[in-house]
């Protein structure tokens, strides 16, 4: 009889513990980041400055 | 490449006079040159191999870009009516135009053009070009990459106007590779967003499958970019697949044009110092 009892009381106990169990899974998303820039140039500084120094090499040519 | 192309009709349009003006070969190279000078087209080699009536062929033309452009043959054809009615070739075929570029090339398809004031076409194929090299010229900065690209961009020039337009087109990887973009660059990205910061600092030591660069022809002669990067990092997000795209608009034609005006100065820079 006490042997039964036992039995029960491990397979109880075997079973409480399994239904307290986590599963934890740590996976990276398959789902890739996406990231979409947009980027506006604008290069208008630079342009006449060097148009300015094409002017004046024109017009002083004998600087060289 | 371009740049060379368009060089190609100035020499065209300069050598229109030689045909009847210069009958010796010699004396024809010698005004074409400064003719050349005067333009500031940035010719290093020139050579006139075939000197017929209603004809001049030139062969092994060295453009001096950095690196320099060879040009197998340019050939031009004169008529009378043309001499006399318009002062210009009848018709300018440029072929062989070469450029190597850091152990990859870049040519052009043939040109042909029979009317100056029309539209020319023609493609402009880039075969195992670095990546490293690329990205660097067109940043302006430090770029650590590896792998090579490939593709084709068509191109559209006006030789009269001496402009030009790049229709639709791409360049891709040949494989995958590594990448570091510049730090003024992840910089901005994780400016732009705070949340994109530890995003960013994938772009350094970033694993690309594929990138590709997009370009794509909008109306009136204006293109945009787009780069198009898939990949990862393994130490970022534990290596989650992170995908960039990144389009660049505005006046790029613009900002292509006065590049290409401005490789001439520092030529033109060379010369004074020399005269001097």
């Amino acid at each position: 009889m006490n042997k039964v009892l036992i039995t029960l009381l491990i397979l109880v106990g075997v079973g409480l513990v399994t239904a307290c169990q986590h599963k934890v899974q740590l996976e990276a998303p398959d789902k890739p980041i996406e990231i979409n820039m947009n980027l506006n140039i604008d290069h208008r500084v630079r342009v006449e400055v060097e148009k300015d120094l094409e002017k004046s090499m024109e017009k002083n040519s004998s600087i060289f | 490449m371009i740049s060379v192309v368009i060089s190609c009709v100035i020499v065209g349009v300069a050598a229109t006079v030689v045909w009847y003006y210069f009958p010796v070969k010699e004396e024809a190279e010698k005004f074409i040159a400064q003719e050349l000078r005067k333009k500031h087209v940035p010719v290093r080699t020139l050579q006139i191999t075939d000197f017929n009536l209603g004809s001049l062929t030139f062969s092994d033309i060295e453009i001096s870009t950095e690196p320099p452009a060879q040009i197998d043959r340019l050939h031009i054809t004169y008529s009378i009516v043309g001499l006399i009615k318009r002062r210009l070739p009848d018709t300018i075929d440029v072929e062989g135009v070469r450029i190597d570029w850091h152990g990859g090339t870049i040519v052009a398809t043939p040109v042909h053009i029979d009317d100056l004031s029309a539209a020319a076409h023609f493609t402009t194929i880039f075969s195992k070009i670095p990546l490293e090299g690329l990205l660097e010229a067109i940043s302006g900065k430090d770029v650590s990459a590896t792998g090579t690209m490939g593709g084709s961009l068509p191109v559209t020039i006006y030789p009269l106007k001496g402009d030009f337009s790049i229709g639709n087109g791409n360049l891709s990887s040949n494989g995958p590779g590594t990448l570091s973009l510049p730090y003024e660059y992840l910089d901005m990205l994780s400016r732009s967003n705070p949340q994109l910061k530890e995003i960013a600092s994938a772009f350094d030591g970033y694993q690309y499958s594929s990138l590709e660069i997009v370009f794509t022809e909008l109306n009136n002669q204006k293109s945009s970019v787009a780069l198009r990067l898939k990949g990862n990092n393994p130490r970022v997000y534990n290596g989650r697949p992170i995908h960039l795209n990144l389009n660049i608009g505005g006046n790029l034609h613009s900002l292509i044009t006065d590049s290409l005006q401005l490789y001439q100065l520092p030529d033109r820079l060379l010369r004074g110092v020399q005269n001097e």
